[in-house]
């Protein structure tokens, strides 16, 4: 998990840098220049914030290879007490006088704190990135608008640390919990791109946590969605409460 | 009871060890020994039933009861990357501070588990070293109880004669030994009484001396020339194994004093009694024939 942190905060920092970049050789203008009408017309506004230093810098908070890689992280976490009942050293922890529900406890505290210092790392790579590569003339991006990208970021992967974390609770395998998380996953994710272009599986796009996760509208200045961010943490508090009562009631 | 699914794993156990009692839970694979006791743990949940340790519901009372513990399982399941001490320092300190460090560094030197061990990562260890590691593990704070799976597989001649030396002094300390094993030498030098599971059911439980008592002695007898064959009429507690011209083998239940008088007037040269063994009852179990 540190590496993960420290390797997407440097990530970060590289944004920045090619933000810059492109910004100074008025790339951003060029590029939306090359794009077809419809393409513009199909993307809206997003597109145009998508090319700005804004956008760039926050590719990392949206690009769908960084959240695989930061939900792949949450599910191996989450599914830490499948492992453990599989080689049996939940066995060893709870035939001593603790109590089934610490297991749970510790593997959310784990899910919480380790997603929040890798969207952390995040957000401090983005403001060291700015502070060292920033252009002067660049319309440098509100700290604000890096905390609600972060947050938002967060709230996603709570979600998905709850829902795999009660798949974990419930498996007698991690590598059974891992891939039904991780394929439920890619579905969703996929589901909800598809969702975009496609209109009948607009329906089912409400299905997935991914839906629920617009961070280019927060780089065009809409405000925080409230109502996205209850239905993400819901979900997460809802499931981590199921992978509780599962937990206490299995067999180990 | 325990049911997986259509399995009945664990049937008609009614069973109550004495508190101080090293108790043999002996049974086949398959029997039922490990699913009993991962129900004392509360690790699995019974059917139907219910069982107490000390007087904690193991269930409802569950960590009143497993607080009172020390188990050591069949299957040894410590983090790989973990170091020996790390893994001891965990367990420690989930019996909340109930471990002395010193009662620690001498049950370590006991199974002979030197500093260098305990330094390293448990994925260097042996089968023996992960099992010494458990033992220690389960003897360190000292619990009343003691529920141990099968504890000596994998342990080499010497490290099953320190594990049986901490038994003892465990037994000599008072505490209550719950013990399966399929290693009936053991049970038999270890144990006061013993169960005997077979396909989940209870079929046998009594003092470790009752068991010897019931079980038939062999008796070998050679005489000085050939005699003719034995008498029709045996006393029912005798029962022939072999007949050769100058050697009988026979098998009596109880006292032996019917072959002596049955063999009164031939010319006996010389009577071997074979001493009962916790073997010749068990595996009579085993196959059903009791």
């Amino acid at each position: 998990m540190a590496i993960a942190a420290a390797a997407l905060g440097a990530f970060q920092v590289l944004l920045c840098l090619a933000a810059r970049e492109l910004q100074r050789e008025g790339m951003f203008q060029q590029i939306l220049g090359l794009i077809p009408p419809f393409a513009r017309e199909l993307f809206g506004p997003v597109l145009v914030s998508m090319m700005s230093f804004p956008g760039i810098m926050a590719l990392g908070y949206y690009h769908v290879a960084i959240v695989a890689v930061l939900v792949g992280l949450v599910i191996a976490i989450a599914t830490e007490p499948a492992g453990e009942v599989e080689t049996g050293f939940a066995d060893l922890v709870l035939a001593r006088a603790v109590p089934r529900g610490a297991v749970m406890t510790r593997s959310i505290v784990l899910l919480a704190g380790g997603a929040a210092c890798v969207v952390a790392a995040m957000a401090v790579g983005t403001f060291f990135g700015l502070w060292l590569v920033g252009p002067a003339e660049a319309s440098k991006p509100a700290s604000s608008l890096v905390w609600k990208l972060a947050f938002s970021l967060w709230c996603v992967l709570a979600c998905w640390g709850g829902v795999s974390l009660a798949i974990g609770a419930a498996a007698r395998r991690r590598a059974v919990a891992a891939s039904m998380a991780g394929s439920a996953a890619a579905a969703l994710m996929l589901v909800d791109y598809l969702a975009r272009f496609w209109k009948p599986a607009r329906g089912a796009a409400r299905l997935s946590p991914f839906h629920y996760y617009n961070p280019l509208d927060l780089v065009i200045g809409k405000p925080l969605p409230l109502g996205d961010i209850a239905v993400l943490l819901g979900t997460g508090a809802a499931t981590a409460a199921l992978a509780y009562l599962v937990f206490a009631r299995r067999d180990l | 009871m325990k049911r997986f699914g259509r399995l009945v794993a664990v049937r008609a156990l009614d069973l109550q060890v004495e508190p101080g009692q090293v108790f043999g839970f002996l049974g086949q694979n398959g029997a039922g020994k490990t699913t009993t006791i991962r129900m004392l743990l509360d690790l699995l949940r019974p059917t139907a039933g219910r069982a107490e340790i000390l007087g904690h519901d193991c269930q409802a009372d569950g960590l009143a009861a497993r607080a009172l513990v020390g188990y050591m399982p069949g299957e040894i399941g410590f983090y790989r990357d973990m170091t020996g001490r790390r893994a001891l320092g965990v367990l420690a300190e989930l019996a909340r501070g109930a471990v002395r460090a010193d009662r620690q560094r001498e049950l370590c030197e006991r199974m002979a588990l030197d500093d260098a061990d305990l330094d390293r990562p448990i994925r260097e260890y042996s089968t023996g070293m992960k099992r010494k590691l458990a033992a220690v593990a389960a003897f360190q704070h000292d619990p009343p109880v003691l529920l141990l799976d099968e504890p000596t597989e994998g342990l080499d001649p010497l490290m099953q004669e320190a594990f049986y030396e901490l038994l003892a002094d465990a037994r000599a300390g008072g505490t209550t030994v719950f013990l399966s094993s399929h290693v009936l030498s053991e049970v038999d030098r270890v144990c006061d009484r013993i169960g005997l599971l077979r396909a989940g059911e209870l079929v046998l439980t009594a003092p470790i001396g009752e068991v010897r008592r019931t079980a038939p002695r062999l008796v070998r007898v050679t005489f000085r020339r050939p005699v003719a064959g034995p008498p029709s009429a045996w006393p029912p507690s005798i029962e022939i194994v072999e007949v050769a011209a100058a050697r009988w083998i026979v098998r009596a239940y109880g006292s032996i004093g019917p072959v002596v008088e049955s063999l009164g007037g031939l010319p006996v040269a010389d009577l071997e009694v074979r001493e009962p063994r916790l073997e010749d009852v068990v595996m009579a179990y085993y196959r059903g024939q009791q």
